[in-house]
């Protein structure tokens, strides 16, 4: 592993204090890794430049062009207007599972990719906010976009802690109704929660005309279901207990929690969001990448 | 343990650790109690995947603590030995059984072994397999032996009493087992009782090897042949009562060396005795008898397998009947320690020589030289012996030949007789036929033609050869032949062997008649010509002996009466003439006894008296002119005696005599008899013990391992399964019951429930 990319591992930045640290070590790691411009792609995202005319601001004006060229170019961006990006991240007690073949819990792993794409939200001085929920409302950040604001995100994330039970659809009719700026809302769940409640608070965003990023954060463990032996499975958010053969029923289980993400990733389809699937034990460039191809991609279908 | 699970394996102690088959059970639920813990996420998931899949999971379990647990049971059933017979016995035990027992009968079951013989115990056993018989069985009832009766009871008997009673009452057989002959008319049985489909063969036998042992010939195919016939439409049961290791010897020989017993005079008599077993056996004494009189006794050493002769030379006294016994001390089978020999004595031998030569002169007969040869104390002790002549010549003439009755001699010599006619043809052949001898001898008169047509007759007549041309001339006597006894193989000159001095070699002859056909008529050269021409012939007819000499019995073709092997070879060949009527009267157990009588008794009956003392009668029986009884077969061993009523008033004895085959106790072992007579059968063999069973159920004791090799390839093949069913329960269904995992695969496919 290259030296930028050791942030992206979840293992290596668990072993870190900070998460307003981890996040930007995270983006950093991510940037360096495309040997492109930190911060290019964003609102303040390059277009072409145009000749100076009188009464431009100079603030635009391409010294290095003026240079070589001893012409005056004013460089132009793509977007110049600032918009709000909330984190809502589902703190339930089925966020705190990790199992041994992840080095976090999914609640880690949704905390770092919240703090890093706030990062980098707010380095392009855009607004972020922070909600963070399991049965109710705990913390509600309003959006901010000065750069010490990713602190005090990071802060109230970490000071969270776990709740029981959730119901995310009444959450997000809620979260609908208490975010009134329109701009992108990216949703930081395991969603185990009733499919059809949760599309219906999905399309509650939608309908307040918020582009919505589902981030669907599972364990390996979850997916791949490696028990052999037998094993008492203790429920979590007051589910029963359940003592099983887990290699004879590896497969059934299987069948239900494909069947489950196929569900989730059908009505996210459906509701035009963007919807992805990240095992706690992937690199978290994954869902930056995620999150930028979908921002660029909606850009351009704006354009 | 219940008796009846006992009962159906060979080593049922195993089956207490039947209680292993709980044990996948108890490590089930040993293997739940140890589990690990786990706080779980998805359990939303995990709850509708057991809900929808609990009543599989169910059966899956159960299915693999179903295999696991057969694999304990199949393992445990293979180690403790399955009885096939019993187990097919326990599905079809409701069902009614046509039984065919078949008892061997033959003399080597005779053999004791504790206190019973056994026969006795074979009896016992088919007792008990009778007495098994529910209401609705058949049995039928077969007695192996060479003598009738074999099938005792025909008809299926559908109560066990009347096969019982007829089981007490079957005797022993002193014959061999007549194992073919019994078996082929024992599957006929099978077709009995139709309506009975369950039909079961119990062959209780000793599995002697004389009996057992049919070689590799067309007897083995038979055996063969019948035993599959058995087993194709019946569970055939051969029960082994006989006992490894029984020390038996017996007498398996006597005979008398003298063609012809003199009263008065020793006789030889030669006894063999065999030790059939495989320790030596010392010290026992043999005896022999007289007319049940003790004469004499030697003891005799055998080593194993070993045998010997003794020579005995009584002395019997008084013309006639005279019985003869060799008696060895008694061990496992004391039927073949007895021997009888049924000997004819005679005061003489009469001897008719019938002269074809008429002539006054001294010696110038045909006869003369003979009759002094077959009598010479008779003429002023010729060989200066004061001891009388057992021969009584009588001479006559060819013209009184017609007035004369043969049977008053014993033995008759035609010399240089010209013709006969088909009278004389015809009292000669029924001469010959009850014993008597005839001796043919050449000379310048004898018309071969004649001989031809009317003795010869092609090789079906009395004559041992046709006559042809005279060789040689006796008058200008230019070239000349001498006897060449060739190996000496032949019993008329075998006292000549190693006797240089009687001169038989260099006997001058100078012509002779030639002779061919010898192969058609089953005649036999005893003495030859050094040019290999037939010098003596002879040829069995009936029980007496026919014989030919080529050349003169005078000085007329040869210079044969001058010298010295003359006298002797004369006598030797009447004693030779003479020996036949004795010779086939020693039988063998089976055999019928057969005996001339005189035409003139018409159909009065001889009496035939048994060696146990019981007396019957027989009617003669008629063809072509002669009168015969034919008495048999023989079952006693013995002497058995014919009184032929007169005019004859005369007695006829004949010696029945064990089968020594009979005698060699070895018996196939269970292994040899799978890998040798019952290869390729499928039989069931059983093994018994002799000393008493209770019941049935235990005596018959069915061989185990013929379902232990099926149980270790079903318990390896269910490792496979289960090891299958423990890794991916669809992969071990379709191993396991190929039908139905194919049915919930389409299931599955088409909708239905999940596999």
């Amino acid at each position: 592993m290259e030296a930028h990319q050791k942030y992206l591992d979840p293992a290596t930045l668990a072993k870190l204090n900070g998460l307003d640290l981890k996040a930007r070590l995270i983006v950093e790691g991510y940037v360096s890794g495309l040997h492109k411009s930190p911060f290019r792609g964003f609102s303040i995202e390059f277009a072409e430049h145009r000749e100076y005319v009188a009464g431009d601001d100079l603030r635009y004006v391409d010294w290095k062009v003026f240079g070589k060229s001893d012409r005056i170019y004013l460089k132009q961006y793509e977007e110049e207007t600032n918009f709000a990006c909330w984190f809502l991240v589902d703190t339930s007690e089925s966020m705190t599972y990790r199992s041994d073949q992840a080095a976090v819990s999914k609640l880690e792993y949704a905390r770092y990719v919240a703090a890093a794409l706030s990062y980098i939200v707010l380095q392009q001085q855009d607004a972020v906010g922070l909600a963070t929920f399991d049965r109710g409302v705990r913390s509600f950040v309003r959006a901010a976009t000065q750069p010490a604001h990713l602190k005090q995100l990071c802060h109230v994330m970490e000071s969270d802690g776990t709740g029981s039970d959730t119901a995310l659809g009444p959450i997000l009719h809620e979260l609908a109704e208490r975010i009134k700026q329109r701009g992108v809302v990216v949703l930081l769940s395991d969603l185990f929660d009733d499919v059809e409640a949760l599309m219906m608070g999905l399309k509650h965003l939608r309908h307040r005309r918020h582009e919505v990023i589902v981030l669907q954060i599972i364990d390996p463990a979850e997916q791949d279901f490696p028990f052999l032996d037998p094993t008492l499975f203790r429920g979590l958010e007051g589910l029963p207990e359940l003592m099983t053969e887990p290699r004879a029923l590896k497969a059934a289980y299987q069948r239900e929690f494909e069947q489950f993400l196929s569900d989730v990733r059908g009505g996210c389809r459906d509701l035009h969001m963007d919807h992805m699937v990240l095992r706690t034990d992937q690199p978290l460039d994954l869902a930056l990448r995620t999150f930028l191809s979908a921002r660029a991609r909606r850009k351009q279908g704006a354009r | 343990m219940f008796p009846w699970i006992a009962n159906l394996f060979a080593s049922p102690s195993l089956l207490w650790w039947l209680g292993l088959a709980g044990a996948p059970l108890v490590i089930h639920l040993l293997h739940r109690r140890k589990f690990r813990e786990t706080q779980w996420a998805a359990m939303k998931f995990l709850l509708e995947a057991a809900r929808k899949n609990s009543r599989r999971l169910r059966v899956e379990q159960l299915l693999l603590l179903l295999v696991r647990t057969l694999l304990i049971l199949l393992a445990l059933m293979a180690v403790a030995e399955p009885l096939v017979n019993r187990a097919s016995a326990l599905f079809q035990s409701g069902l009614p059984v046509h039984r065919i027992v078949i008892i061997d009968a033959s003399a080597s079951m005779g053999a004791t072994s504790g206190d019973e013989t056994l026969f006795h115990n074979a009896r016992r056993l088919a007792r008990d397999i009778v007495e098994r018989s529910r209401q609705g069985d058949a049995i039928n009832l077969v007695r192996l032996s060479t003598l009738s009766p074999r099938v005792i009871v025909q008809t299926p008997a559908l109560s066990a009493g009347p096969v019982l009673d007829e089981i007490d009452r079957m005797e022993l057989s002193p014959a061999p087992a007549g194992l073919l002959v019994g078996l082929e008319e024992a599957v006929p049985l099978l077709r009995g009782a139709p309506e009975i489909r369950r039909k079961e063969v119990y062959l209780l036998s000793d599995f002697q090897r004389a009996t057992w042992d049919a070689g590799a010939g067309d007897a083995s195919t038979r055996l063969r042949g019948v035993l599959k016939k058995l087993t194709d439409g019946a569970e055939l049961v051969l029960i082994d009562v006989g006992e490894p290791g029984l020390a038996n010897a017996g007498v398996n020989g006597i005979e008398s060396l003298d063609p012809v017993t003199i009263a008065g005079r020793g006789t030889r008599v030669r006894v063999s005795v065999r030790n059939f077993s495989s320790e030596a056996l010392a010290d026992r004494e043999l005896q022999l008898l007289v007319d049940d009189r003790l004469v004499d006794r030697r003891t005799v050493n055998l080593a194993a397998g070993a045998e010997t002769s003794e020579l005995f030379n009584p002395v019997i006294d008084g013309a006639g009947e005279h019985r003869i016994e060799a008696r060895l001390g008694d061990d496992s089978l004391p039927v073949d320690n007895r021997r009888w020999l049924a000997v004819s004595v005679k005061d003489r031998l009469r001897v008719l020589c019938v002269n074809g030569r008429g002539t006054g002169r001294a010696l110038a007969k045909s006869t003369d030289f003979l009759a002094l040869a077959l009598s010479p104390a008779a003429r002023g002790g010729a060989v200066g012996t004061t001891e009388r002549s057992i021969l009584e010549p009588t001479v006559v003439n060819e013209s009184e030949l017609a007035s004369l009755d043969l049977s008053l001699f014993d033995c008759v010599f035609y010399c240089d007789v010209k013709r006969f006619t088909e009278r004389e043809a015809t009292a000669i052949t029924t001469f010959l036929k009850q014993g008597g001898g005839v001796i043919f001898c050449a000379g310048d008169q004898v018309q071969a033609k004649e001989y031809n047509d009317v003795l010869y007759k092609q090789g079906a007549g009395v004559l041992p050869a046709k006559i042809g041309e005279r060789q040689g001339d006796p008058v200008r006597r230019e070239s000349i032949v001498r006897f060449d006894p060739g190996e000496f193989g032949h019993p008329l000159i075998g006292a000549f062997q190693g006797n240089p001095d009687a001169g038989l070699e260099s006997t001058v002859s100078y012509a002779y008649l030639a002779t061919s056909g010898i192969k058609e008529s089953g005649g036999k050269v005893a003495l030859r010509f050094d040019d290999g021409q037939p010098a003596i012939l002879e040829k069995s007819v009936g029980l007496g002996k026919s014989v030919l000499i080529t050349t003169s019995l005078d000085d007329q073709w040869s210079l044969w009466p001058l010298w010295p092997s003359y006298v002797p070879l004369i006598q030797e060949i009447a004693q030779f003439a003479v020996a036949g009527r004795a010779g086939q009267r020693q039988k063998t157990v089976g055999d019928s006894l057969e005996a001339s009588v005189p035409a003139g008794i018409g159909d009065t009956a001889v009496e035939m008296s048994h060696p146990n003392g019981e007396r019957e009668k027989i009617r003669p029986i008629s063809k072509n002119g002669e009168s015969r009884i034919v008495f048999g077969p023989a079952i006693e061993l013995g002497i058995y005696e014919a009184r032929i009523p007169p005019p004859s008033l005369r007695t006829e004895q004949f010696a029945v005599n064990f089968d020594s085959a009979e005698s060699n106790l070895t018996k196939y072992t269970p292994e040899e008899l799978r890998e040798g007579p019952l290869a390729g059968i499928d039989a069931t063999l059983a093994r018994t013990a002799l000393e008493p069973a209770s019941t049935a159920s235990e005596s018959v004791r069915p061989v185990s391992g013929g379902l232990t090799r099926p149980i270790l390839y079903l318990l390896l093949y269910l490792l496979f399964v289960e090891q299958a069913l423990a890794w991916n329960f669809s992969a071990g269904l379709w191993l396991l019951c190929p039908p139905l995992a194919l049915y919930l695969w389409w299931r599955k496919r088409s909708g239905g429930v999940p596999a």
